[in-house]
């Protein structure tokens, strides 16, 4: 379907100027979820909170709805594709529920591996793209190996491959965090997923359009009165 | 600013328009093009430029207004300044494009800022008879037709990324400024990144001829372009195309003035 643009109907100096008909640029993120045992009660009743907030706010943005592509991963007990990529205007936000141990390693390299994945399924369709992000939320810390999935995070950051953040709740293990991300990790300030998923919505509908360039600059979720404590 | 848009063998048609995300954010116009006609001794020549301001950058919109001019200025000097044969090379190419960093480099010691605060994309055509060279830095694009295609000289320079380009201002642009020549070339556009995703063809990498050829149709037919520059302002600031993009966006046209654009 090609969009015919009828420009000054009644006089079209330039007759009718044809759009090529691209697919939209995307900006994929994968959202990380520890649903271990530990989460359950208030911790996962607010994160699902949450969630349904980050779908409501990207979707309400007409330009970042086309192109913010979700995809979440579960761990807790085991390793679960909830969703797979999606734009947000066609994304539903799950209802998780928590159990079991903490798989952390083994979810980060299926993360990675998703991202790479899906950048070159981006590539083979002619579909621009931006950096695409891994966010991971915890709270605790990893009950498998997780040495190789670190090293993974520390190649793909420094060939730009892509941007991971980790944020733990209380009792994550923040030691093995900072071993994990090369971004220092965030320690959520009590159960405020809702404000933590207000500013990653409207910190990537500023990703998704932005211009060649432009370095975007987060808006920081550690001063005072926000979400982050670092 | 006056615009001689007919001269003898071309008529040309240009504008920059802001982006609706810089009138939102209180910014300027970043982009800018500039074109004209050299008169020299091997006939006439067309020299055109078109540059996007980094949005990162705070002063970009001085950067692309220095770069287009600048480069015009260079470029007309050296076709006037010696036989036109010895401009068809690479190596005067890149002198052109160095001659336009230095300028931006001086500019920014004049203004106490870094060049990477003028940062902008530089692309550009001069074609005489039977000759073009096209260059282009950065993203955007070339558009040029010799016979029946509307061919896209470059593919659009940027890293893996989107939001990543190449830029004058960068110590390294030498490396990444790529050059072309083609024989004789009727009509030619250029469009800043502002207009990749509706004008040009990312699947195929080519140019979406649809878009282009109404444009030179009225173009060719008009007895003087003058008169369509408030059109084509009118259609880069269409709901149609802010739709598309929020981003400036800059279109320049140039036809033969011979019928048909010299088909």
């Amino acid at each position: 379907m090609t969009e015919q643009v009828p420009f000054k109907a009644d006089q079209t100096p330039f007759g009718q100027i044809s759009f090529a008909d691209n697919p939209e640029p995307r900006c994929p993120c994968v959202l990380l979820l520890d649903v271990s045992g530990s989460m359950q009660g208030a911790p996962i009743q607010q994160l699902n909170a949450g969630l349904a907030v980050y779908r409501d706010e990207l979707a309400a943005d007409s330009l970042a709805a086309k192109r913010v592509e979700v995809a979440i991963v579960t761990f807790g007990g085991s390793v679960q594709t909830v969703t797979e990529f999606t734009t947000a205007d066609a994304f539903t936000a799950p209802t998780l529920t928590s159990q079991g141990d903490t798989p952390m390693g083994e979810a980060i390299t299926q993360a990675i591996a998703m991202v790479t994945d899906r950048k070159r399924i981006y590539r083979e369709n002619g579909i621009a793209y931006y950096r695409p992000w891994i966010f991971m939320l915890t709270d605790g810390g990893p009950t498998d190996s997780w040495k190789s999935a670190a090293e993974q995070v520390r190649q793909a950051e420094n060939a730009k491959a892509l941007a991971f953040f980790a944020v733990g709740v209380a009792g994550a293990n923040f030691d093995i965090l900072k071993q994990i991300s090369t971004r220092e990790p965030l320690r959520l300030d009590g159960l405020r997923f809702r404000d933590l998923f207000q500013w990653l919505s409207s910190s990537q509908q500023s990703v998704s359009r932005s211009q060649p360039g432009e370095e975007v600059a987060l808006q920081n979720p550690a001063t005072p009165g926000g979400w982050a404590k670092i | 600013m006056g615009q001689n848009l007919s001269g003898t063998d071309w008529k040309l048609l240009y504008a920059s328009v802001t982006g609706t995300s810089h009138v939102k954010a209180g910014l300027p116009c970043q982009d800018f093009s500039l074109a004209t006609e050299v008169e020299t001794a091997g006939g006439s020549v067309l020299v055109a430029a078109c540059s996007d301001g980094a949005g990162s950058a705070a002063m970009s919109q001085e950067g692309s207004r220095l770069a287009c001019s600048q480069f015009v200025a260079t470029a007309s000097r050296m076709l006037t300044s010696r036989s036109v044969g010895d401009c068809i090379n690479y190596p005067k190419v890149m002198e052109w494009y160095r001659e336009v960093a230095g300028a931006l480099h001086a500019r920014s010691v004049e203004l106490r800022c870094t060049p990477r605060d003028l940062a902008c994309t530089l692309l550009t055509a001069v074609v005489g008879a039977g000759w073009a060279v096209l260059a282009q830095l950065g993203d955007g694009g070339i558009v040029a037709r010799e016979t029946d295609t509307y061919e896209l000289i470059f593919w659009p320079e940027s890293g893996e990324y989107l939001n990543t380009t190449r830029f004058i201002t960068d110590a390294d642009f030498e490396a990444h400024l790529q050059v072309a020549f083609r024989g004789y070339v009727r009509e030619c556009a250029l469009l800043s990144d502002g207009l990749q995703l509706v004008a040009l063809n990312f699947a195929e990498r080519n140019a979406h001829a649809a878009f282009f050829r109404p444009f030179f149709t009225t173009l060719r037919a008009t007895a003087d372009p003058a008169e369509l520059v408030i059109d084509l302002r009118a259609f880069l600031d269409s709901a149609s195309v802010n739709s598309r993009t929020d981003d400036d966006k800059t279109l320049l046209l140039a036809t033969r003035t011979v019928p048909g654009g010299g088909v």
